[in-house]
């Protein structure tokens, strides 16, 4: 009777974990370059329109509307009679953060070589202790170094804007994120799991949509491909009813994700899980230029 | 007299109970408040079937919002048995592991008694 009620919980066991994982491209590779390599190869096949650097845009590739819309507002974000308060506020913002010194005289700009140009395409990196530093967490980790308060990672207003601001001073750069030690590849196999990982009540992963059925239609939007997506945040998105703009840095935007696939408790800001798969993520658009700041519906 | 005055009193204070239960609630309230049982609003309902995010429906063009799944076209030629379907939202990952149509049922979004609704609504397409 012991046996087969082991049994029983072991075949659920089982049951659970064997629908965990979706098979699709790059799912099988076992190394970070040939993931890309397969990833690659899928997106040139579904989508062959899309080449190069217009990955970047993400799902504009497929709807001639998104991406009017897309132009409409980003002409007005560099226009100086039109533009949006939000927009000018979050950048001005992030500048003032930026600059502000430190009680030791130090700022930001001391933290990262070039003054913080350039500094961001780099990231997220894996430290001593096997951990993902994304570019937010160097940002804090800067300021604890000269004895200042971390900000919250859920704090738009500020944490938000200062990681706009910093990734700004980055716009043009590729992204060259390094995956070459025992301890980076760990850390990008950890994210590529929880990528093609089913979550959630309508039990989708990541890969679902954004390899699986990336250039699709979903509730009338395309789904953009997972290549490219890292290059443009924080973004700026509308408020459906006001047309406010809200910045949403890139692990917000992994929340709402869960949340749409009902998630019960989505994985916290900073937590290992959103650090590592942020990791596993910016390696795949590497060669891509940044982009801060973007719209996107 | 005072039977009357206590009729309109109750009258009163039932109407006033019906007015409030009339009041419109957010939606994520019904849903998890009580079953909901109209075929279209499951369907529909981006917290229930939700069907339209991901599937066309070729004879209603303006329904149309998705591609991701297949359309639903001649619905009772391609699935003479209900059972098929029904099968297929409560849980396709049986038989296509890789598929992200969601398990409606076994994760409990939908009942099997919303899942028959479902099958008899979208077999009119």
């Amino acid at each position: 009777m012991k046996a087969l009620l082991f049994f029983v919980i072991l075949s659920f066991g089982v049951r659970a974990f064997a629908g965990e994982v979706v098979h699709t491209a790059g799912e099988a590779q076992t190394t970070a370059p040939a993931t890309l390599a397969a990833l690659k190869a899928h997106f040139q096949e579904t989508m062959p329109q899309v080449q190069g650097d217009a990955f970047v845009d993400g799902a504009l590739n497929f709807n001639k509307g998104a991406r009017e819309y897309n132009q409409f507002w980003e002409k007005r974000f560099k226009d100086d009679f039109d533009q949006p308060d939000e927009y000018r506020k979050a950048f001005a913002d992030g500048k003032a953060l930026w600059e502000k010194p430190f009680s030791d005289g130090k700022g930001f700009a001391d933290c990262f070589p070039e003054g913080g140009h350039g500094a961001a395409a780099g990231y997220p990196e894996v430290d001593g202790n096997g951990e993902v530093v994304t570019f937010e967490r160097a940002l804090n980790a800067c300021l604890e170094a000269h004895h200042e308060k971390p900000l919250a990672y859920d704090d738009m207003k500020t944490m938000g804007v200062l990681s706009l601001y910093a990734r700004q001073l980055s716009d043009g750069t590729r992204i060259h994120v390094k995956v070459s030690t025992k301890a980076e590849e760990a850390a990008f196999d950890r994210g590529k799991t929880l990528y093609y990982t089913r979550m959630g009540q309508l039990s989708m992963s990541c890969a679902s949509c954004h390899t699986q059925q990336a250039g699709r239609t979903l509730r009338s939007e395309e789904l953009s491909p997972v290549i490219g997506q890292v290059a443009h945040f924080p973004v700026f998105r509308p408020n459906r009813e006001t047309a406010t703009l809200s910045v949403v840095t890139l692990q917000v935007r992994y929340q709402g994700c869960q949340k749409n696939v009902k998630v019960a408790q989505p994985f916290a800001l900073n937590s290992t899980e959103l650090n590592d798969l942020e990791y596993f993520h910016t390696y795949l658009s590497n060669g891509l230029p940044l982009h801060s700041g973007a719209f996107r519906k | 007299m005072s039977k009357l005055v206590l009729a309109v009193l109750l009258g009163a204070i039932m109407t006033r109970a019906d007015a409030a239960t009339l009041a419109p609630t957010p939606v994520i309230t019904a849903v998890s408040d009580q079953v909901e049982t109209d075929s279209k609003v499951l369907f529909e309902n981006n917290n229930l079937g939700n069907c339209l995010a991901c599937h066309a429906v070729i004879k209603h063009p303006e329904m149309t919002a998705g591609n991701i799944g297949p359309p639903f076209i001649a619905m009772k030629a391609r699935f003479p048995d209900k059972a098929k379907l029904h099968a297929i939202i409560y849980d396709e990952q049986v038989n296509n592991p890789d598929t992200i149509m969601p398990p409606f049922g076994r994760n409990k979004v939908l009942t099997k008694e919303q899942i028959n609704a479902i099958v008899d609504y979208i077999l009119q397409f």
